[in-house]
């Protein structure tokens, strides 16, 4: 009987502490996080709105290459974050397998359309809003507007003036034979970085991986002759482009070895004002020079949006915070923190632009006409999973970063390969691997 | 206790550390080669068994040969650099010389750095404008320009020289005891058969050294024909496929291309050919 007494307070005590735990445990918010550079930010901000809505806020910080394994391994256990913090590509994929829940109410409540700047990142699909767009981060040429200057050249608006700047640029300036400056840095490594500036390149001469039917056109002259361009241009690149990624662009550009660079964000300015700040205060950012068969100016936009996974565990609270964060004055101090933290941040949120508060902080105050005119070039933006408007193509992104493009672009490079050749290796790959994922 | 019981406790007792081994090793590697029959993608809800149909379009393009020779080429040299170097360095360790203790203690440095710091130190100090190898080249006058050492003529070899300098301390650390576990007297009695100090190597410290090179030739091989990270970091297989070798082809198909069945078929295939040297080696030492 004794026993008996004991096993039953036990279980009692035991299912006590069980409910108990569960009715005291906070409501818990998941953020799955790509942006290694801003997660100080975030974890501040989560901290934030844990203490003000009595929620546990959980930031999972990621890279950019673990977010489909990640999120897939997550979804299969049942467990998919509230929020991710993403990059369009990965969006709209995930929007394309039917992974994402609406976010239109939060986009209504933040004031509908007059909200965000037009930008390709934000667009309604089947009547929805599914990804908010935070900031915009089109692809971009940074350039020393001193050099410029001293040989009397403009701002490169096309490839002959790319190509002429760049030449004039890689000098010997020690007089030793050596060259001490090049004309501009690219990247060039068996990375995504070599397949967003040469699909940059390539769209703004008219160049595309699939026309507006769905059809590979990747081996199009257009293609081709930006495959040619890059090869003329790589003359007046450091020999060792071919190990560059963004971060050697930017490493290149501070220390004055490199007249030119392309990299979105303006990251460069930041960390050039950080290690050489009279070669920061005389740069500027041009658009990507449009080729001989091109219209206008292409871009690769991209940015970091928000996102809500369907089967996560507090679908509502997830709106909440978007809607808490987004609010231009918590959005300010999201890029005054970021400005800190890595980059000097292109705001494409009208209320932010208009808001005299940004402009307060030292980098924006310091850099204010490069952040402005940087914001306008997302007009001339291709974001890849929407290569042609209106048509949601996930496999554009995954052709960017499967290395196809950046091996066709090396083999024209590095393997001898002619243009034409590389480009038809690559679309008849492309072709291959959309008969197989119809 | 009873038979039955003793039997009971002792299969009891192990079944927990056999779960826990099924669990993280048997059971994924078996779910990687299901998936490789399969039409299964990393978005996949529902997935259907095909066949062999992954494995003939692995064996069908020109990309697997070439991942397979990389891979070969780099798995074959790291290993041998690291097992020939790493004796060599072993026997230099074995001298009582002043410093001795530090040395050992320095050699150990490569292994307990992270991968990640190694491969970012090899990419400044090989940098193509600051990198001090150049720079000191240059002032040396051997080069007129900076060398790329990540671009197509050295890529490899600068893989190889990074996964070679990092694994090194590796093979040392299993040479030494073995060394000093060769019996003073075998070199005596050598010496009295008027044996040089090279015919002592290859008649007494070689044949006493067969089972540890054994060892670390085995571990060495299996774990740089299978290793990702160096070359991941240093060049992600490129430049122009140069170091793309079975473990980066697999895991771009995987996770690139989101092709999850496609990437294990890869793995498994490159497994499979790869397991047939490991069984020969086995074979031939099996005595």
């Amino acid at each position: 009987m004794r026993k008996l007494i004991v096993v039953v307070i036990s279980t009692l005590l035991l299912a006590l502490v069980i409910v108990g735990d569960s009715y005291a445990k906070k409501k818990e918010l998941t953020i799955l996080w790509t942006s290694p550079f801003q997660a100080k930010v975030i974890n501040r901000m989560a901290a934030d709105y844990s203490e003000k809505f009595d929620v546990d806020v959980k930031v999972d910080v990621v890279s950019w290459e673990d977010v489909v394994p990640k999120v897939s391994a997550l979804k299969a256990a049942g467990n998919p974050p509230d929020l991710g913090y993403i990059i369009s590509g990965q969006g709209w994929t995930f929007y394309q397998n039917g992974w994402l829940n609406p976010l239109t109410e939060v986009v209504e409540f933040l004031g509908g359309d007059d909200y965000f700047m037009p930008s390709p990142g934000y667009q309604k699909v089947q009547g929805e809003y599914w990804l908010i767009p935070v900031g915009t981060m089109p692809l971009k040429i940074t350039y020393r507007k001193d050099l410029f200057e001293q040989k009397g050249l403009k701002e490169p608006t096309t490839w002959d003036d790319i190509l002429k700047a760049a030449k004039a640029l890689t000098e010997d300036l020690d007089g030793d034979g050596k060259i001490d400056r090049y004309g501009i840095s690219f990247c060039a490594s068996r990375t995504y970085c070599l397949a967003v500036w040469f699909m940059s390149v390539a769209w703004s001469n008219g160049g595309y991986i699939l026309d507006e039917g769905g059809n590979v056109v990747f081996d199009s002259p257009e293609t081709i002759e930006a495959l040619k361009f890059i090869k003329e241009l790589a003359q007046y690149a450091p020999p060792g482009i071919v190990e560059y990624s963004w971060e050697n662009n930017v490493d290149t550009f501070a220390a004055g070895k490199v007249a030119m660079t392309e990299y979105s964000e303006l990251r460069v300015i930041k960390v050039t004002n950080e290690r050489n700040p009279a070669i920061a205060a005389a740069s500027d950012v041009a658009e990507i020079p449009v080729g001989p068969s091109g219209q206008e100016s292409r871009n690769r936009w991209t940015t970091m949006h928000w996102m809500s996974f369907k089967g996560s565990k507090n679908p509502e609270e997830a709106k909440r915070f978007a809607e808490w964060f987004m609010q231009p004055s918590r959005l300010i101090n999201y890029y005054h923190g970021v400005a800190e933290a890595g980059s000097i941040s292109a705001p494409a949120e009208k209320l932010v632009l208009q808001s005299e508060k940004l402009w307060t902080h030292p980098l924006y105050q310091k850099f204010g006409s490069v952040v402005k005119k940087y914001s306008t070039f997302s007009k001339h933006s291709i974001n890849p999973v929407i290569e042609h408007p209106g048509k949601i193509t996930p496999v554009v992104p995954v052709f960017m970063q499967d290395m196809t493009i950046t091996d066709a672009v090396q083999e024209v490079l590095y393997g001898g390969a002619s243009p034409e050749a590389a480009a038809s290796k690559a679309a008849k790959k492309m072709r291959k691997y959309m008969k197989k994922h119809k | 206790m009873k038979k039955n019981e003793v039997k009971i406790f002792k299969y009891g007792t192990v079944a927990p550390f056999y779960g826990l081994i099924i669990a993280i090793s048997a059971l994924p590697s078996f779910y990687a080669i299901y998936t490789a029959f399969t039409d299964k993608t990393l978005f996949s809800e529902e997935w259907h068994f095909i066949g062999l149909a992954n494995f003939i379009t692995a064996f069908k393009d020109p990309v697997f040969w070439l991942a397979l020779k990389n891979n070969l080429f780099y798995g074959f040299f790291c290993t041998f650099f690291q097992v020939t170097l790493g004796l060599g360095v072993a026997l230099l360790l074995l001298k009582p010389f002043k410093g001795n203790s530090i040395g050992r203690g320095v050699i150990v440095f490569p292994y307990l750095v992270p991968t990640i710091v190694a491969v970012m130190t090899f990419k400044w100090l090989l940098n193509d404008l600051y990198g001090i190898v150049n720079h000191t080249l240059l002032r040396l006058g051997v080069i007129e320009q900076g060398i790329s050492w990540l671009g197509p003529s050295f890529a490899m070899f600068t893989v190889i020289l990074v996964a070679v300098w990092r694994y090194l301390p590796f093979a040392v650390l299993l040479f030494l005891p073995g060394l000093q576990a060769i019996p003073g007297e075998f070199y005596d009695a050598a010496k009295v058969d008027g044996a040089n100090s090279i015919q002592r190597f290859i008649h007494v410290t070689l044949p006493q050294l067969k089972h540890v090179f054994l060892i670390v030739a085995l571990l060495r091989g299996i774990w740089m024909f299978n290793d990702f990270d160096i070359i991941w970091l240093l060049t992600k297989g490129g430049p122009v496929k140069r170091t793309l070798h079975i473990p980066i082809l697999s895991y771009t198909e995987a996770f690139r291309q989101y092709d999850i069945a496609q990437g294990s078929a890869t793995a498994v295939a490159g497994f499979i050919i790869l397991l047939v040297p490991i069984i020969l080696y086995f074979r031939s030492t099996r005595e």
